[in-house]
């Protein structure tokens, strides 16, 4: 038996998502595991509920993508009071997706994944962050803010409140957007498509072409892909059916209640979180050689399984970046390259949904009465296909609940694109923090949803590295808390 | 195109001269201590037009983030959240607790994030207070518990910790503008 290196970040409630690097005893690496949390008690925290009261709560589960969980949860609610929602309704609870994708695209390529590659991965800590970004680049800084700033203005303006939203009812959205917001909505949404396309453009010009090698070798792996499209195969992010598609371009598709006939959840013994895999596909295996079952969610899963996108600029980004990559591309770090074209996309979505006339309608919901029912919808979360299901009985109050969030369908992707990253980047027992750094930079460009209960104080995560000898015993513990 | 101002798209958290974020996640019993004493302030004081008290959930690091990068700054930032010393030799603290911890009493860490979730919000308010030269008090209430499944039940001396605390930032904060002038400085 080798060594083994476990990165193991520490928090309050049992926030504890684990990298474990088995080495053997050559110095190479043998195995690893990612171990990622899951909240639990939520089921039984949501039974005996009103369900309509269920998409204010869900919004609490995260603070990152409250409005995937807030719409997939008031979708649900449709179903289980059996209702269609207003066509003003539904472009509402469109408009608010759009814009948060662009609150949430913008903040994860430009403040998380993009100081890896402006900055480099082999830059210290204290500057591979968005401030190092912001004083390296102060003009992108003020633009980033500037661009956040107005996406959480307009979601403000849309709804209320982009922090908590509760204006997804079921059967529609609570409140009418005016003709004097949409005024000012308008200009808004056509600034954030600027920045949008300028982001597009500057980082295919200056970023990606300095890190081809790095894309072509970190994380990469072969594996299927779900995501969302409508009938004729153009992306949506808030309404369609369930494309899967293999590695080799093939695929099913899906309404999203009939989700159980095609993923099934395998259990390892070393994760709380379960792994989704495709049941059609053979038996479940993370084996990098011959993997079966696997499939994977978030952006580049959306770019590779849509035949178009109905935007122009965001179809032309998709032209090229097929031309480029071809499809589906599987290496890893191109989710923050399509990350890139969702924003674009979105961005032109809001303009679009804000030159629609119907987005200024009165009517914005149906009344509902309580049934017994179950439901099941589903929405694209950033972080992936977000499936909500509950089941309600004759008075209304939830009497199950169970949801598939974007991560755990990407749990077995991302164990698999570390222990491939760490196979190509760790050799004969050499390894640095610079090594270190391109191993997460393969789980970061999944843009996992690690705990949304851990927020400590003291500084959430900090890392430690164990070292163990063949023997069993500890060589060695590096941290980097100072 | 007519380009909106940025006072006009100035999110309340970079607007106002005192922003009281209240972290922590309701749906984690003590957890929620945060966001009860922001319910609490706004529904029972008049919080000044110079002022903002936020539920800022478990949203906190976005925020900050904001506040970091943006030109517009409040002057004094008040962070209310639950934290868990009981067991922390030297410092021990009893349930219910309110205190206030000096922010150089939070050590910085030294950390790569691998998602916003795990960015070190001390590192934030202490890069904060750097950049933008604002002074940042932290509120805590110390823990009965924290549930390791959902509950939105607060324990009842945490419970009766969120009066006070309401009392404590509104007396201190929230009455006078000079006050905040006073405390940047």
């Amino acid at each position: 038996m080798g060594k083994t290196i476990t990165i193991a970040p520490v928090s309050r409630i049992e926030g504890h998502a684990k990298v474990t690097i088995q080495l053997d005893d050559a110095g190479n690496v043998a195995d690893t595991q990612v171990n990622v949390v899951e909240l639990r008690g939520f089921e039984k925290f949501c039974v005996g509920r009103p369900v309509e009261e269920l998409p204010r709560i869900v919004t609490s589960i995260c603070g990152v993508c409250p409005w995937s969980h807030h719409l997939a949860s008031a979708k649900t609610t449709d179903v289980i009071f059996g209702v269609e929602p207003t066509v003003t309704g539904r472009k509402l609870r469109e408009l608010c997706n759009a814009l948060a994708f662009q609150e949430e695209h913008i903040l994860h390529f430009f403040i998380l994944a993009g100081p890896d590659f402006v900055m480099g991965p082999d830059a210290d800590y204290t500057v591979r962050n968005v401030i190092g970004i912001a004083q390296k680049y102060p003009e992108i800084g003020k633009a980033v803010i500037r661009n956040r700033h107005l996406a959480a203005q307009m979601l403000g303006i849309a709804s209320g409140k982009s922090i908590h939203p509760v204006t997804a009812v079921p059967g529609g959205f609570s409140k009418p957007l005016t003709e004097a917001d949409r005024e000012k909505l308008l200009p808004m949404a056509e600034e954030t498509l600027e920045f949008a396309k300028f982001a597009m453009s500057y980082t295919k010009e200056n970023i990606f072409p300095n890190y081809a090698d790095e894309i072509a070798s970190i994380g990469v792996i072969e594996t299927g892909f779900l995501g969302m499209v409508t009938d004729d195969g153009t992306l949506n992010l808030y309404d369609g059916k369930l494309r899967l598609m293999k590695p080799d371009g093939t695929y099913e598709e899906f309404a999203c209640e009939q989700y159980k006939d095609y993923i099934e959840e395998h259990i390892e013994p070393w994760s709380y979180l379960k792994f989704p895999f495709a049941k059609k596909w053979g038996p479940f295996s993370m084996d990098l050689d011959s993997p079966s079952g696997i499939y994977r969610t978030n952006s580049l899963a959306r770019i590779n399984v849509v035949d178009r996108i109905s935007t122009p600029l965001a179809q032309a980004e998709l032209e090229e970046f097929r031309e480029a990559f071809g499809r589906p591309a599987q290496q890893t770090l191109l989710y923050n390259y399509a990350r890139l074209i969702e924003l674009l996309y979105n961005a032109e979505l809001a303009v679009q949904l804000l030159n629609d006339p119907d987005i200024t309608g009165r009517e914005t919901r149906v009344p509902v009465t309580p049934r017994a029912a179950r439901g099941i919808a589903c929405v694209e979360a950033p972080r992936g296909t977000l499936i909500h299901e509950y089941e309600a009985d004759e008075n209304g109050m939830v009497t199950d609940v169970n949801l598939i969030v974007g991560t755990t369908h990407n749990n077995a992707p991302i164990n698999m694109s570390v222990k491939q990253a760490a196979q190509t980047l760790i050799k004969e027992g050499n390894y640095d923090q610079g090594t270190l750094n391109r191993v997460e930079m393969a789980i970061r460009a999944y843009d996992p949803c690690l705990s949304c209960a851990t927020h400590k104080l003291d500084g959430t995560l900090p890392i430690r590295i164990d070292i163990y000898g063949s023997d069993g015993k500890r060589i060695e513990t590096l941290t980097n808390t100072s | 195109m007519t380009r909106p101002t940025m006072e006009e798209i100035l999110p309340d958290h970079c607007a106002k001269d005192v922003v009281v974020l209240c972290c922590g996640n309701v749906l984690f019993g003590d957890d929620g201590f945060g966001p009860a004493v922001a319910e609490r302030i706004n529904a029972t004081e008049d919080v000044p037009d110079w002022a903002v008290v936020l539920d800022a959930g478990t949203a906190v690091r976005e925020l900050l983030f904001d506040m970091i990068l943006s030109e517009h700054r409040a002057k004094l930032v008040v962070v209310v959240d639950a934290v868990d010393l009981a067991d922390d030799v030297g410092v021990k603290r009893t349930p219910g607790e309110v205190f206030e911890i000096p922010l150089d009493d939070i050590p910085r860490v030294n950390i790569s994030e691998f998602s916003l979730h795990q960015a070190p919000t001390s590192n934030l308010l202490q890069e904060l207070r750097e950049v933008a030269n604002l002074k940042i008090v932290v509120i805590a209430c110390q823990v009965e518990s924290i549930p390791e499944e959902m509950s939105d039940e607060i324990s009842p001396v945490v419970h009766a910790a969120v009066d006070r605390a309401a009392r404590l930032i509104t007396e201190t904060y929230l009455r006078e503008p000079v006050l905040a002038e006073t405390n940047s400085t």
